[in-house]
């Protein structure tokens, strides 16, 4: 256990120097995304995005699959566009670019970011259900929320790794290796969160996953940390973690967000494959 | 009559905890702090205790450590304003049955005291709050989700009369109607401004697990719109779609009523388009109940088709098929029905000669 705080105060510290020197190099939302984003942050009409989307393949064919999820395929973007809401609009551009940065070529982080994002997009499908259910939160965010929240974990990895290049020797085993990307993930999920321009719901999960915020009850933010205790239990999961503070978070969250026992244990059923499913499209 | 212990510094909580409790028929004592608590649990016999968290002169995890260390297994629920995960996964390793955050609904203290205690939950009616009591649906047979109201006007006139129709126009509307009560069969339009249709279904499922979800596309989306789906009913629609789409996913069951050796038609409703269809299925329906017949060992089969219009071609149709499928198990059958029946079926040989009644009670049913 010494091990992993020394290394995570050692990568945590080598973070908050390079902030500090802003010499973190942190992946940068793709030009069209950030345009995107920006005109719809303006209030402008959905329609404006559509020259920004169509220079970016990747993102187009995000959000024409966003779109298609609902029922019938759109016949243009301009038609996909108008099928979403703003919100869920943002939350394609965005989901595009957080899978961009679970993607390492890597072989050592390749297998663990694709099951970390498999995890998110769990509890980020989880989160949205339970607050749209729930009636009183807006799913879309937390659906954001519960996919960023662990958007700190891959890019730890790879910093991680380049101070084993660094150092020309394998620093830790694999099981270790995790534990230092969870403890120290954090603050490079935060400085990703600011210079992405995320919701401030999202840049409250990442800051906290573990407790709950009793002042909102009903967030996004907290739906998004009961799915993210409910996936682990779900075993949706890579790594360990705590199961007793696992069940206490659960048994807290259902009452504080008052959920339906029976419709979580279907939902949970076939977390897995939804995120599969989700993963693969 | 169960004993309930709510002990709690908070004389406001007391009163409203005892009061909830007293509603449900249990009898409920107080106390102030964990010193109390442990006093009353030693001079008398609980069935449950609600526990506060933070209390002076004894907290609740220190009283409920004193209970488990001098062997009292008295079910425990907190009930408590302190989310902090660490003090709760204390508590549960100390063995407590549940965890209610304050501020509580009634309906949720109610729910987790009878959980607890291992009693049946009230009806659903008698809730106060419950959204059927508050104005929400309360379930029943078709549950149409479609942003556009026409559609569910001119699905409306479609439908029997008999049957119970809600309708909701968005997401939100649609879950609350869900959450009321049980639907047979949920119509879901699968292109709604704003709604990722596949998403809600997923949620509908959740807390629909018995309904069948049928999808709501347009003719031109074809067959791949209902993947996914329990079925697709493509719009426009008209009385012929409309009538396929209930014999699919209600008249199956709801056609015919089967006890013993005696099958009861149910009435047709609907355009004379669908008349065919519902004739069809009642021939369907009566050759497996036959052979259910035959396979119990009666001798004789009653169709009661009083329910049945007179149609002159259709029904002397149906009974000469069903009268071949009585013969082939060597059974016989008996006809109940209407006068008008009677006097369609009298015009031919074949059905003229079958044993007609007015009335079950002839046939000694």
């Amino acid at each position: 256990m010494a091990l992993v705080e020394d290394l995570s105060e050692r990568l945590q510290g080598i973070v908050g120097a390079r902030l500090q020197s802003d010499a973190l190099v942190l992946p940068s939302l793709p030009g069209p995304a950030a345009r995107a984003l920006e005109a719809l942050d303006q209030g402008g009409e959905p329609r404006s995005v559509v020259p920004h989307l169509s220079r970016c393949p990747l993102l187009a064919v995000q959000v024409l699959q966003a779109a298609a999820a609902g029922g019938e395929a759109p016949g243009s973007l301009l038609e996909a566009v108008g099928a979403l809401t703003p919100q869920r609009l943002k939350g394609a551009v965005v989901a595009a670019c957080a899978h961009q940065v679970f993607e390492s070529r890597d072989p050592r982080i390749a297998r663990t970011s694709q099951r970390l994002w498999q995890h998110s997009i769990g509890v980020a499908l989880l989160a949205r259900d339970l607050a749209a259910l729930s009636g009183g939160s807006d799913p879309e965010l937390a659906f954001l929320a519960g996919l960023l929240h662990d958007v700190g974990k891959p890019l730890a990895a790879s910093l991680l790794l380049e101070a084993e290049r660094m150092s020309q020797r394998r620093l830790v085993d694999s099981d270790t290796w995790l534990e230092v990307v969870r403890a120290s993930h954090q603050s490079l999920g935060l400085a990703l969160a600011e210079r992405w321009g995320l919701p401030t719901e999202v840049v409250e999960v990442i800051m906290d996953v573990t407790e709950f915020d009793v002042s909102q009850r009903s967030s996004p933010a907290n739906f998004a940390r009961f799915a993210n205790a409910a996936a682990k239990q779900a075993g949706l999961y890579e790594g360990s973690y705590d199961v007793e503070d696992n069940d206490a978070l659960l048994m807290i969250g259902r009452s504080m967000l008052d959920i339906d026992d029976a419709a979580l244990e279907r939902l949970c059923a076939n977390l897995e494959d939804r995120s599969s499913e989700e993963k693969a499209a | 009559m169960p004993i309930i212990l709510t002990v709690d510094d908070s004389a406001a909580i007391r009163s409203i905890v005892s009061k909830q409790v007293k509603v449900l028929g249990f009898e409920v004592d107080q106390a102030k702090d964990g010193v109390e608590g442990l006093e009353k649990l030693a001079a008398g016999s609980y069935d449950m205790v609600l526990l506060d968290v933070t209390m002076p002169n004894l907290d609740g995890p220190g009283m409920l450590e004193k209970m488990r260390a001098g062997g009292d297994r008295t079910p425990v629920v907190m009930l408590t304003s302190e989310s902090k995960k660490g003090i709760i996964a204390s508590v549960m390793k100390l063995g407590i049955d549940d965890y209610i955050l304050k501020p509580f609904k009634p309906d949720e203290l109610r729910a987790k005291i009878l959980k607890t205690l291992k009693l049946e939950a009230a009806p659903a009616a008698t809730s106060a709050e419950s959204p059927a009591a508050s104005g929400g649906a309360s379930g029943g047979d078709l549950l149409c989700i479609d942003d556009m109201p026409n559609v569910h006007k001119k699905l409306q006139s479609f439908l029997p009369d008999q049957l119970s129709f809600t309708g909701a126009t968005s997401s939100a509307e649609a879950i609350q109607a869900c959450k009321g009560g049980a639907f047979k069969v949920i119509l879901l339009d699968t292109v709604i401004p704003g709604v990722d249709s596949a998403v809600l279904m997923q949620q509908l499922r959740a807390l629909q697990p018995g309904a069948k979800v049928v999808a709501l596309a347009l003719r031109s989306a074809g067959e791949s719109a209902g993947q996914g789906y329990d079925g697709l009913l493509g719009k426009p629609f008209n009385s012929e779609s409309v009538e396929d789409f209930m014999m699919q996913h209600f008249q199956s069951q709801d056609a015919l009523t089967c006890e013993e050796n005696r099958a009861v038609a149910s009435p047709f409703h609907g355009s004379e388009d669908g008349l065919k269809r519902y004739f069809q299925r009642l021939e369907q329906l009566m050759a497996e109940f036959v052979g259910k017949a035959a396979d119990a060992c009666h001798d004789e089969v009653v169709f009661d088709m009083r329910a049945v219009p007179a149609q002159p071609k259709e029904a002397p149709a149906l009974v000469m098929a069903i009268d071949k499928q009585v013969k082939n198990f060597g059974m016989r059958l008996t006809l109940v029905g209407t006068p008008e029946i009677q006097g369609v079926l009298s015009g031919i040989a074949e059905t003229a000669a079958l044993p007609f009644h007015t009335s079950l009670e002839a046939v000694g049913c």
